[in-house]
């Protein structure tokens, strides 16, 4: 499966946390929390940008997180990279 | 909202925080009891840049500035530029009569800032009782700026009480007829608020119609204030429980660590930032993880568990002085039996203690 890249909206904040992921929007102070693990990561380039990484070997766990990041991208919390 | 309540966040959401206590007013429900009357108590800028660096290290998003009010302070406008400058969102709560042209020109420009204006009466005569004299003409000549400068993230606040409580409709249409969002937030037994408590707070009728009311109108905030009332209708509106020592923590102006600005009690003191990291207070100290611990056995058989959690702890303690009571205005409380008048006399019992 071919994965898009995403980055984090600039308006949306998101950090690690035990369960997975936690975005927040300054846009509406909305919290976000994603069940993930540890099977998206967090990069952040020197401008400032965050990057998604997907961190999962077989294809099952990747669609499941495939699935979240469109889900994500619906909310408006991340960009496909690129866009 | 689960997964929080499990497992401990690496650190708060969001932080509210008391950056001074002096204050041009004299609330009667004010939360705190014991205004500061000089600045010597207070962090001082270079202490306030210490702590914002280290939320912004641990990735806290929102810092909630109260006071006192926080618009006293000379250095406010260059602290709140500073939490900005690390991309944290920055919610302001003011009486507002402090506003002017200039002032507003500045925040306009602040594009991380949320705003809050409190009053408490539709006319005059209701917010002056609890807010003082002549200040419902300055609250509205502050709300008028707001609206005139379109700052886009402003509401109105109202402490709901006894004295307020048939006003709360033309509040809310106050508020639109200014563009800002109306927000309601609950009376709770703390600071001062505890001499004020049985002649303010709401009975059960009056929370129960309340209830409906908010039901009626989900464009209303309430914050995490009515838990412990909301309907099955708002259960996507806002927290589900007290995120006290969970998902936010308050300082006071001397950088005491408290669960939440309604629990500032000796008892409830987590450390202070001058002596210790943030980071270490929140995930180390006895008295966060007090609060975390908390459990009400009576509340979790009960039908409305997923809603509230078993409500505030702050108006359980300061009414029943236990932990381990549910919150005494609750729904299920409201529906099954008569308000316990005893409490009332707990809450008198606390005046004076802090």
């Amino acid at each position: 499966m071919e994965m898009s890249q995403y980055v984090v909206h600039p308006a949306v904040q998101v950090r690690n946390e035990d369960f997975g992921l936690l975005f927040y929007n300054s846009a509406d102070t909305r919290l976000t929390f994603v069940k993930c693990g540890n099977s998206i990561q967090l990069t952040s380039t020197d401008d400032g940008v965050t990057r998604l990484m997907i961190n999962c070997g077989n294809e099952r766990d990747k669609e499941k997180v495939w699935n979240i990041l469109q889900n994500l991208s619906t909310k408006g919390l991340i960009i496909e990279a690129g866009l | 909202m689960k997964l929080a309540y499990r497992s401990k966040l690496r650190a708060p959401v969001n932080l509210t925080w008391e950056i001074t206590g002096l204050c041009n007013l004299s609330c009667t429900h004010c939360l705190s009891s014991d205004v500061r009357n000089s600045l010597s108590e207070e962090l001082d800028f270079d202490e306030c840049v210490q702590l914002i660096d280290e939320l912004d290290r641990l990735k806290v998003f929102q810092i909630n500035f109260g006071g006192g009010e926080p618009f006293l302070r000379e250095d406010f406008l260059d602290i709140l530029d500073y939490a900005h400058s690390k991309k944290i969102t920055t919610c302001v709560s003011t009486n507002g009569t402090l506003l002017d042209d200039r002032l507003v020109k500045a925040l306009k420009a602040m594009d991380l800032l949320y705003i809050q204006v409190s009053l408490d009466g539709a006319c005059p005569e209701t917010n002056n009782q609890i807010r003082g004299k002549g200040t419902f003409e300055h609250i509205l000549n502050g709300i008028k700026l707001l609206a005139k400068y379109e700052i886009p993230h402003f509401s109105i606040n109202t402490v709901v009480t006894r004295i307020n409580f048939t006003e709360i409709g033309q509040l809310h249409e106050l508020a639109k007829k200014y563009g800002a969002k109306t927000r309601l937030s609950r009376f709770r037994p703390s600071g001062r608020g505890r001499e004020a408590w049985d002649d303010y707070h709401l009975d059960k009728t009056q929370l129960l119609e309340f209830s409906s009311f908010l039901s009626d109108h989900r464009d209303i905030l309430t914050g995490d204030s009515f838990f412990s009332i909301t309907s099955e209708d708002r259960r996507d509106l806002g927290l589900n429980m007290c995120g006290a020592a969970k998902m936010t923590c308050s300082v006071s102006p001397d950088g005491d660590v408290y669960p939440c600005a309604f629990l500032q009690d000796s008892f409830f003191l987590a450390g202070n930032v001058t002596e210790k990291s943030f980071e270490s207070i929140w995930r180390e100290s006895p008295a966060l993880n007090m609060m975390r611990a908390i459990r009400i056995k009576s509340c979790q058989s009960c039908d409305r568990f997923s809603l509230c959690h078993g409500g505030c702890p702050a108006v359980a303690y300061f009414i029943t002085q236990s932990l381990e009571h549910s919150d005494p205005e609750c729904m299920t409380s409201l529906h099954d039996r008569a308000y316990p008048q005893e409490f009332n006399r707990g809450a008198l019992r606390h005046v004076g203690t802090i």
